[in-house]
């Protein structure tokens, strides 16, 4: 005679007769290669659109901010991605006014120890900046010269002989006259750094049929379409009026926008050509994760580390660290485009990820 | 970019059994493929490092905090529930199986995140307490409490259905 079945066990049973059959792709592998490698080049296209205008974009787009939300001076991070073009002709997809580096010499390499002034060969004509890839031949933080860095935990220290620029590039502007790129690294710490002479050149927006311009906004300011990310995540175009959104008739009108259970609103998504409907973008009200007050940019997302310890984030080569209860500020749509994020801890456990939008949202990373 | 050693190996003989228990964690084939590949996406950088340890477990927990934060930040769509009845014929008897089945199916997604993710690691994936409250970032209490109110709640949708009238399952964690 048999025993009954225990509740917990019959349950399990139930449970486990769920699933359907499910298909089971034979190229599963290389999907999953196609996403390692598309969250790279993420980054990468990241990294070249905020080319000639990162060296200023990063500290003013990204702070660190004590709890009570006051600015501290060092600046967070750095960018860098997947390898360099081998050619002068620009192989990364660039949006739309964006801005591309073109090569214009052979690279530079260097294999120093500790905080060290490489000298630069004399710059090509035409040269307007340098790309910069840096290797950890030991683990510690690297700070390229204008405050920006990265950390190497020991997964990510290579072997000398190996090629920085695989690790990615950092876009460095010159100034006239510059002749060594100093970088700042703890003593007996060694590293391998990479350097190529480049052209910067802001890409023309696009013009669709009706004559709308559409891309970034840039040094020319606002086009007709902006780009944006759905809250789909699907990447698209809003109308900078309806980003906007309607001004405000009157001081009452301006005041009552700014009430903190203002909500925002829906702008729609479309394709470049401003009529194909692709998804919505949320625009938060002004009452919501205000921006802090003084010249800073806006907020577009603000991360706070609610774990008792250091969270790393990483959208593909680049990294974020974040002091435990300390809020990091992303003020720039460059920055936003390095979404999606992922939360590490300091030894590299997953914690959290972030793929929504960049308008004012907040990210709490609680570890649970 | 350099395949990691062995991790080729392990997306061919693992895949089945992620895919199942993401298929429980979201209730939808298409999104459990979806999590899976992010999952093992996420992996990939970190192979070498957790390649000698608990790989399995690795991926699990990238599975389980992936989900948690899809499910908080996506709007969740649909009841999955069209392609629950899969290899079920129509006879007569296996009509009430799929009844079963998708009252059962309704009812987990029902469950908070945290319940559901509790009860599938627990009673689905047979994990110990300690090992679904690493998988989880939990205490074990914890863990206990959310797959104690999970279980609680499928037994209530499966009893307010006659179809799993059992009392002892109060009984079930304690």
């Amino acid at each position: 005679m048999t025993e009954p079945m225990n509740a917990e066990t019959e349950l399990s049973e139930r449970l486990r007769g769920l699933p359907p059959e499910l298909p089971d792709p034979v190229d599963r592998f290389e999907r999953v290669e196609v996403r390692v490698r598309r969250r790279r080049r993420r980054a990468a296209i990241s990294a070249t659109a905020i080319a000639a205008v990162v060296a200023a974009a990063v500290p003013a787009a990204l702070y660190g901010l004590p709890g009570d939300g006051r600015a501290v001076d060092t600046p967070v991070t750095e960018p860098s991605s997947p390898p360099v073009p081998p050619t002068p002709t620009p192989t990364y997809e660039v949006p739309p006014g964006g801005t591309r580096t073109i090569e214009l010499g052979e690279p530079m390499t260097f294999t120093e120890t500790g905080t060290v002034s490489v000298p630069l060969a004399a710059p090509p004509t035409g040269a307007t900046a340098v790309t910069t890839s840096l290797a950890c031949l030991d683990p510690g933080r690297l700070e390229w010269p204008d405050g920006a860095s990265m950390r190497c935990l020991d997964s990510d220290v290579v072997e000398p002989g190996a090629d920085p620029r695989d690790t990615g590039y950092y876009v460095l502007d010159l100034v006239p006259g510059q002749t060594t790129l100093t970088i700042k690294a703890a003593a007996g710490m060694r590293w391998k750094l990479s350097a190529t002479y480049v052209r910067t050149e802001q890409t023309p927006w696009g013009v669709n049929a009706q004559g709308q311009t559409y891309g970034v906004e840039n040094g020319d300011g606002t086009p007709d379409l902006v780009a944006v990310q759905a809250t789909n995540g699907r990447r698209g175009y809003a109308y900078a009026t309806e980003l906007n959104g309607p001004q405000p008739t009157s001081p009452a009108d301006a005041l009552a926008h700014q009430e903190p259970d203002y909500d925002g609103r829906d702008v729609p998504v479309y394709e470049s050509d401003g009529v194909s409907r692709i998804g919505t973008f949320h625009v938060w009200g002004a009452g919501r994760d205000d921006p802090p007050p003084g010249d800073r940019p806006p907020t577009l997302l603000l991360i706070v580390n609610h774990t008792p310890g250091v969270v790393v984030l990483r959208s593909g080569d680049t990294t974020i660290e974040i002091e435990p209860g300390k809020v990091v500020s992303l003020a720039s749509e460059r920055m936003c485009a390095l979404i999606p994020f992922e939360a590490t801890s300091a030894d590299g456990e997953f914690i959290d990820e972030y793929a929504g939008p960049c308008n004012g949202q907040t990210w709490d990373i609680t570890g649970k | 970019m350099d395949e990691p050693a062995g991790f080729r190996e392990f997306v061919v003989a693992r895949s089945p059994a992620l895919l199942r228990t993401a298929w429980m964690l979201t209730g939808d084939a298409k999104a459990a493929e979806d999590l899976l590949q992010t999952a093992l996406a996420r992996t990939w950088p970190h192979w070498e490092k957790i390649a000698d340890g608990r790989p399995e477990a690795y991926v699990r927990r990238v599975l389980v905090r992936t989900h948690a934060s899809w499910l908080s930040r996506r709007w969740r769509g649909e009841r999955p529930t069209a392609d629950l009845p899969a290899g079920v014929d129509t006879g007569r008897d296996d009509h009430a199986a799929t009844d079963d089945r998708l009252l059962l199916a309704a009812a987990l997604a029902d469950l908070p995140v945290r319940q559901r993710q509790a009860v599938v690691l627990r009673y689905f994936d047979d994990l110990s307490v300690e090992a679904v409250a690493e998988l989880m970032g939990s205490s074990p209490g914890t863990v206990k409490s959310q797959s104690a109110k999970g279980l609680a709640k499928l037994r209530s949708a499966l009893r307010s259905h006659e179809l799993f009238d059992r009392p002892d399952l109060d009984e079930v964690e304690r």
